[in-house]
């Protein structure tokens, strides 16, 4: 799973769905990997828009990488010479950071989820279901 | 200007449908009511060169597009209305000629003849084989076992469609299969009816090996897949990684649909699946068949760890029902796309059973075209979200739930 993927998953119960403590999951006993995805500028750029910054600088804490600013930066030109080195490291946490193995919970209910061969399990026990 | 659209001889039904979505995605007011399921052939009105190709190149039904110069049922017509068109703009342009023959064929002399049938053009530009500045191409249609064609059009070639991907795309070719992945051809055709576009966010609730995902990803969308089934979601990185569009995947898991699990305030361009029907999968969702064998089973301990909580506990599921399923993803769809964002799925009939698509207040159907096999058909039903405000009615259909016993029993009455 892309550490990017933890910017658009929450708690699958029903009763956490209007909850604002179901999302960003929180993580832990997570085993990194790094895996090589050719870089486009661009794309990245593109992406920012799509994130919810608050979230992201969360989960990135917990799992160990408080570099980020804590206010979602604006590209205007993703070729600028400037903003390289900024897109650079967001491609490196988005995309390229993924978490192999790990446990996700719930804020608001405290059920736990379990990441394993990078793939995220949302699956809900018959007594949540 | 005039330009001859030429279609594949594939999938008639879906052609016209397919070209509509792309004149809505490119924006261009194009009238294609000259269009007919039996022939390959259609002209439309354009205003450049340029606006052909962005009609066409995205297609997966069409082949090639030409601008057309004359035509008629000989080449006296031909002839007759080339010489009325203005050629400046061939100035000292490189050219050749081409043919394309359907149902006939012309031999080197008789090609020389219709060539130099041209001299009036006084083309100034070198003659060149090899990707010449314009290809000048003679489609001629004959009739069957007719010396003479039937019908003439002198055109310009002017630009290729995108079919040429569904042999990249082809199935024998990718990494990772199943038995539930979707043929290369009709997943681009969903994607353009779902009318996807560059940095769209694309969701495919039945994901299975990602086939959708994949032809998304290919027309640059960013995608989200998931599946009850892990076993399907194993080698999805392997497919996007041989394509390499890997960052254009955003996120797979596995997910119970009714039970989702992507962000309440996360808003999809276009929707795109195959639901399953419960012939090649079954129709599951999280839950029990049987609740009271699993009451208080939430309070099994093991090694001190709730038993439901541990990493190899596998989560019991209950059949579901085909109907339930197709209103739920209806109700996603209404929640979660933007409006006039699309939602594209596929659903099996026996061929004698009339379509009674489900409804939503919030969608409205587009279009919902047949691809028949032998005793039954599927269906890609495609629905646009309406503008705030407007409302439509809801039905829900229980029919589908006989398709399976159908499909088993061979479909005899």
């Amino acid at each position: 799973m892309k550490f990017l993927t933890t910017n658009f998953v929450q708690c699958a119960v029903q009763s956490c769905a209007r909850s604002s403590d179901a999302f960003p999951l929180k993580y832990s006993e997570c085993q990194l990997v790094q895996k090589e995805i050719d870089f486009d500028p661009e794309f990245i750029a593109h992406m920012l828009q799509k994130l919810d910054w608050d979230a992201l600088v969360e989960v990135a804490a917990e799992l160990g990488n408080s570099s980020l600013p804590p206010q979602k930066p604006t590209i205007e030109d993703a070729q600028a010479a400037e903003n390289e080195q900024l897109l650079r490291d967001l491609h490196s946490l988005l995309l390229e950071t993924q978490i192999e193995q790990g446990v996700m919970t719930c804020k608001n209910c405290g059920h736990l989820y379990h990441i394993k061969n990078f793939i995220p399990n949302f699956l809900l026990p018959p007594h949540l279901a | 200007m005039k330009f001859l659209i030429l279609f594949a001889q594939a999938h008639e039904k879906f052609r016209i449908h397919e070209l509509e979505a792309l004149a809505e995605v490119e924006g261009l007011d194009v009238d294609l009511s000259g269009y007919s399921d039996d022939y390959p052939y259609l002209e439309v009105e354009l205003a450049s060169e340029h606006d052909a190709k962005r009609l066409v190149s995205r297609s997966f039904l069409i082949r090639s597009v030409y601008r057309v110069f004359g035509q008629g049922w000989s080449y006296d017509d031909v002839h007759a209305q080339t010489k009325g068109e203005n050629f400046e703009f061939m100035g000292e342009k490189s050219f050749r000629f081409d043919f394309m023959c359907f149902q006939g064929s012309r031999t080197k002399d008789q090609q020389v003849d219709i060539i130099n049938g041209f001299r009036y053009l006084n083309l100034a530009g070198p003659v060149r084989m090899k990707k010449p500045d314009v290809a000048f191409t003679l489609i001629e249609q004959f009739g069957l076992l007719e010396k003479e064609p039937k019908y003439i059009w002198f055109t310009s070639f002017v630009s290729d469609s995108d079919r040429h991907q569904i042999d990249v795309y082809n199935l024998k070719k990718r990494p990772f299969i199943g038995t539930t992945s979707f043929d290369a051809e009709m997943a681009f055709v969903t994607c353009n009816m779902a009318k996807i576009q560059k940095n769209d966010v694309v969701y495919d609730p039945f994901s299975g090996t990602g086939s959708f995902p994949v032809a998304a990803a290919y027309l640059e969308a960013i995608v989200f897949g998931s599946d009850i089934d892990i076993r399907s979601l194993k080698g999805y990185d392997k497919n996007f990684k041989f394509y390499n569009r890997e960052k254009n995947l955003w996120g797979v898991s596995v997910m119970d649909f009714t039970h989702n699990a992507l962000r309440k305030d996360l808003v999809f361009d276009a929707i795109v699946c195959d639901p399953p029907y419960g012939v090649r999968e079954i129709i599951k969702v999280c839950g029990s068949k049987n609740p009271e064998k699993f009451a208080g089973k939430e309070n099994v301990l093991i090694d001190n760890v709730p038993a439901h909580l541990r990493p190899e506990y596998i989560h019991p599921k209950r059949p579901y029902s085909l109907d339930l399923l197709l209103s739920d993803l209806l109700e996603f769809a209404a929640a979660r796309l933007k409006v006039k964002g699309r939602l594209s799925f596929w659903m099996p009939l026996a061929s004698d059973d009339p379509l009674s698509a489900p409804t939503h207040a919030k969608l409205r159907i587009v279009s919902s075209i047949p691809q028949a096999f032998n005793k039954w058909q599927r269906w890609l039903i495609t629905y646009e979200k309406r503008p705030e405000g407007e409302l439509g009615e809801t039905k829900s259909v229980e029919s589908k739930q006989a398709f399976r016993a159908k499909y088993f029993s061979g479909f005899k009455e």
